[in-house]
C-alpha cells in the first residue's frame, strides 16, 4: 500500500521592504557598512560602464548585423541557412513539448532524423568554409556536440570493461587527452592532417574532428563516473535474471547512468560551446574570429572594447541560458535526491 | 537417477576463449589502424619530400623573446638567461619557465579571489552576495580565451601611454603603476624621452599582466564555487554549535567550518590547479612568450611544425602528470580519496 505524502510548503513570511532591508542590508553595524560601501562601489562602476555605453560606437556592431550572424555567406544562399536554423529551432521546441506531454521517444527519434535530413538537404549547396559569425559557433558547438557523444559513451563503456585490453586503451586515450590543453590537440591535428594529405579536410572539419576527440576523451570520464554511480545490486540483479552483460548495461545501467551524468553532461556541454573560441587560433571566422576580422577593418580599428563586450555577452547569453535551464531540468528530475 | 550429460562446451563457444579472441581481434585492428596512418604519414612525407628531423631542436634560435627569462643551459644543465643564439629546444626550456611562473602567480591570485568571493557568497549580507554570485556568473559563462582578449587588447593595451597627455595610472602613491607597457610594482617614476617611465622594482609586461589578470580572475570564479560548496557542506549544525558556545561569527568561521571545509575542497582545488596551468597555454592568443607561444615561433621559423607541437604535446602531458601526481601525495597525505 502506497500512500502519497504531500510535503507542506513551510510557511510563508510577508516581509515589508523595510524589515526586508533591514534583516538582509542593515544587520548590525559592520554589515551596514559593508552595504554601504559595496553600494557606493556599484554604484561608482555601473555610472561608469553607462556613460561608457552611451559613447561607445556601436555602429560596429549594428552597421552589419548580417555579418555577424553569418560571415560571408553567399546573399543568395543565406535564406537557406535561416530556414535551417528555423527547423532546428522548432524541432528543439517540439522535443521539450513532447517530453512535457510524454510522447512516444520513437516519435521524437522520427523527428529528429526528419530534422536532420531536412537540414543536410537544405545546406547541401553551402560550402563549410562559406559559413562564418555566430552560426559557425553554434554549428561547431551543436556538431560536435552531436557526434562526441555517442563516441564518449563507448570510451566511458570501454573504461570500465571487464577486459583488460578494452580499458587499457579506452585509459590511454581519456589520460592522454585530458593531460594536454585543447588549443594543442587543434593545433597538432590541424598540421597532421596538413602533412597526411594537403586538402583532405576543410578547416572546419579539423576543428570539428579535433573538438569531437578531446570532448569524447572527457564525455568517457563523466559516462565512466555515472556508470560507478548504479549500484553494483543492479548489475548482479540483472545477470541473475538471465540478462547478458550487453543487456545489463543497455537495459538496466545505462538509463539509470545516463540521469545521474546530466548535470555532468551539460556543464562539459557548456564548456564546448565556449571552447569553439579557440578555432579563432587556427583562422576559423566563428563569432570571435568575425570579431577579429571586423577589428582590422580601418573604420573599425579603434572600436576594440565595442568588438569584444559585444562577444562577451553574447556567449554568456547563450550559456547562461543552458546552464539555467538544465538547473530547472534537474530540479524537475529530483537529481542529487535520494 | 539418469546422469546429467555432461556437455563440453567447445572451445570457440567457451566465454574466456572468446573474450581472448576479442580482445586480441580489438588490438589487432587498433594496431592495423596506427600502421595504417603510419604509411599513410611515410607516403605523404615521400611524396611531399618532407623528412621529420628530430636534430633541429639544436639548431640556434635567433629569436628574442618578450619577457627576460630563465633556460637551462643544455650543455652544462645550469640556470642562465635565455639569450637569441641559444637553441631551439633552449628557447622552449624558457618558454616552459615562463609557463610555471605565469601558473604559480595565477594561482596564487585565483586562490585568493576564490576564497574570499566564497566566502562572500554565503554572506547574510544581500547586496555583497549577490555581487559574489554575478561575478561568478559572468566569469564562468564565458570563454576564457575571449576574457584574455578583452583584458590584453581592451583593457591593457588602450591604457595611457605614460606620456605627458597620459599620464600613468598610479596607486598608493608610485607603489602601482599602470601604463600600456605594463604593470610595475615599487619602483620610482622617472621621465625618459618624454614619457614617464617606472626604474626598479618588479616590472611586469603587458602581456604577462593581462594573462596573469585573466587567468586569475577566471579561476577565481570557479574556485569560489569549490569554497562555498565546501563551506556549505560542513553541516549548519557545526555553525551553530561553535556560535551557542560563545565563538564570533569569524571565529566559528576560522577555527570551525574551514578547517572542516578544506579537507572536501582540497582535491577539486587541485583540479582547477591543474586547469589553470593548461589554459595559461591560451596566451598563444595574446604573444606572451609561454611554453606554447614560443613552440609556435619555433615551429613557423624551422617549418618542424610536427615535430615542434609533438614535443609541447608532450610536455604538456609529462607537466599535467607531475601536477597530478603531486596532488595526489598531498591527498594521500591528508587521508583523503584520490579524485580522478
Amino acid at each position: 500500500m502506497v500512500t502519497r505524502v504531500e510535503a507542506l510548503a513551510p510557511p510563508q513570511e510577508r516581509l515589508t521592504a523595510w524589515d526586508w532591508a533591514r534583516r538582509n542590508l542593515f544587520d548590525g553595524w559592520w554589515n551596514a557598512a559593508l552595504t554601504v560601501a559595496t553600494g557606493a562601489a556599484l554604484v561608482a562602476l555601473a555610472a561608469a560602464v553607462a556613460r561608457w555605453a552611451g559613447r561607445a560606437h556601436w555602429a560596429v556592431i549594428t552597421d552589419n548585423p548580417r555579418f555577424w550572424l553569418v560571415g560571408l555567406m553567399p546573399v543568395e544562399l543565406i535564406w537557406r541557412a535561416y530556414w535551417a536554423g528555423g527547423l532546428v529551432a522548432v524541432a528543439v521546441l517540439l522535443t521539450v513539448v513532447g517530453v512535457r506531454v510524454r510522447i512516444r521517444p520513437a516519435v521524437l527519434a522520427g523527428l529528429w532524423v526528419g530534422m536532420v535530413a531536412a537540414v543536410v538537404w537544405l545546406m547541401s549547396p553551402i560550402r563549410l568554409d562559406q559559413i562564418g559569425g555566430l552560426y559557425l559557433t553554434l554549428l561547431l558547438a551543436a556538431v560536435a556536440i552531436g557526434l562526441s557523444f555517442p563516441l564518449g559513451l563507448l570510451v566511458g563503456i570501454g573504461r570500465v570493461s571487464r577486459l583488460p585490453a578494452i580499458r587499457w586503451v579506452a585509459t590511454a586515450y581519456i589520460e592522454l587527452i585530458r593531460g594536454v590543453p585543447l588549443i594543442t590537440v587543434l593545433l597538432w591535428f590541424f598540421i597532421f592532417v596538413t602533412l597526411l594529405s594537403g586538402g583532405a579536410l576543410s578547416r572546419v572539419e579539423r576543428a570539428m574532428v579535433a573538438l569531437i576527440i578531446f570532448t569524447s576523451a572527457y564525455l568517457g570520464e563523466i559516462v565512466r563516473a555515472g556508470i560507478q554511480s548504479v549500484p553494483r545490486g543492479q548489475v548482479e540483479a540483472a545477470r541473475a535474471v538471465g540478462l547478458s552483460g550487453w543487456q545489463t548495461m543497455r537495459f538496466i545501467v545505462l538509463p539509470q547512468a545516463v540521469k545521474n551524468m546530466i548535470p555532468a553532461l551539460v556543464g562539459q556541454f557548456i564548456t564546448l560551446f565556449k571552447d569553439t573560441s579557440l578555432a579563432v587560433i587556427i583562422g576559423l571566422s566563428e563569432l570571435m574570429g568575425t570579431g577579429r576580422a571586423v577589428l582590422g577593418i580601418t573604420k573599425y580599428l579603434h572600436d576594440t572594447r565595442e568588438v569584444y563586450v559585444f562577444a562577451l555577452v553574447v556567449y554568456f547569453v547563450f550559456s547562461f541560458t543552458l546552464s539555467h535551464a538544465s538547473r530547472r531540468l534537474e530540479k524537475r528530475m529530483g537529481l542529487g535526491e535520494r | 537417477m539418469a546422469a546429467i550429460a555432461r556437455v563440453r562446451t567447445p572451445f570457440w563457444r567457451n566465454a574466456r576463449t572468446l573474450e581472448i579472441l576479442g580482445q586480441v581481434f580489438f588490438i589487432l585492428v587498433l594496431a592495423a589502424g596506427l600502421w595504417g596512418g603510419r604509411v599513410a604519414l611515410q607516403q605523404s612525407f615521400h611524396r611531399q619530400n618532407i623528412r621529420l628531423d628530430w636534430g633541429f631542436f639544436r639548431q640556434p634560435a635567433g629569436f628574442e623573446l618578450t619577457a627576460l627569462t630563465w633556460t637551462i643551459d643544455l650543455e652544462t644543465w645550469r640556470l642562465k638567461d635565455y639569450e637569441p643564439t641559444d637553441s631551439y629546444a633552449e628557447a622552449m626550456i624558457a618558454g616552459l619557465f615562463n609557463t610555471i611562473k605565469v601558473a604559480l602567480l595565477g594561482i596564487v591570485l585565483a586562490t585568493i579571489l576564490g576564497v574570499l568571493v566564497g566566502i562572500a557568497r554565503l554572506s547574510r549580507n544581500w547586496l555583497v552576495s549577490r555581487l559574489a554570485l554575478v561575478y561568478v556568473e559572468a566569469f564562468r559563462n564565458t570563454p576564457l580565451l575571449v576574457q584574455l582578449f578583452f583584458w590584453y587588447f581592451a583593457v591593457m593595451l588602450q591604457l595611457p601611454n605614460g606620456s605627458p597627455q597620459q599620464p600613468p595610472i598610479r596607486f598608493f602613491g608610485d607603489f602601482v603603476v599602470l601604463t600600456n607597457a605594463g604593470l610595475a610594482l615599487g619602483g620610482t617614476v622617472v621621465e625618459r624621452f618624454g614619457r614617464l617611465m617606472v626604474d626598479g622594482g618588479v616590472q611586469l609586461t603587458t602581456e604577462f599582466t593581462a594573462l596573469m589578470f585573466g587567468l586569475a580572475t577566471y579561476t577565481g570564479a570557479f574556485i569560489a564555487e569549490i569554497i562555498r560548496g565546501g563551506i556549505l557542506a560542513i553541516s549548519r549544525g557545526q555553525m551553530e554549535a561553535a556560535r551557542s558556545l560563545g565563538l564570533s561569527q569569524g571565529q566559528a568561521l576560522r577555527f570551525i567550518v574551514l578547517p572542516q571545509a578544506l579537507r572536501i575542497v582540497i582535491p577539486p582545488l587541485g583540479n582547477q590547479f591543474l586547469n589553470l596551468t593548461k589554459n595559461s597555454s591560451l596566451a598563444l592568443g595574446i604573444g606572451y612568450a609561454e611554453f606554447l607561444t614560443v613552440t609556435n615561433t619555433v615551429s613557423s621559423q624551422s617549418f618542424r611544425s610536427l615535430e615542434a607541437f609533438t614535443f609541447v604535446t608532450v610536455g604538456y602531458l609529462a607537466l599535467s602528470l607531475i601536477i597530478s601526481a603531486v596532488l595526489n601525495l598531498i591527498r594521500a597525505r591528508l587521508g583523503l580519496a584520490a579524485a580522478t
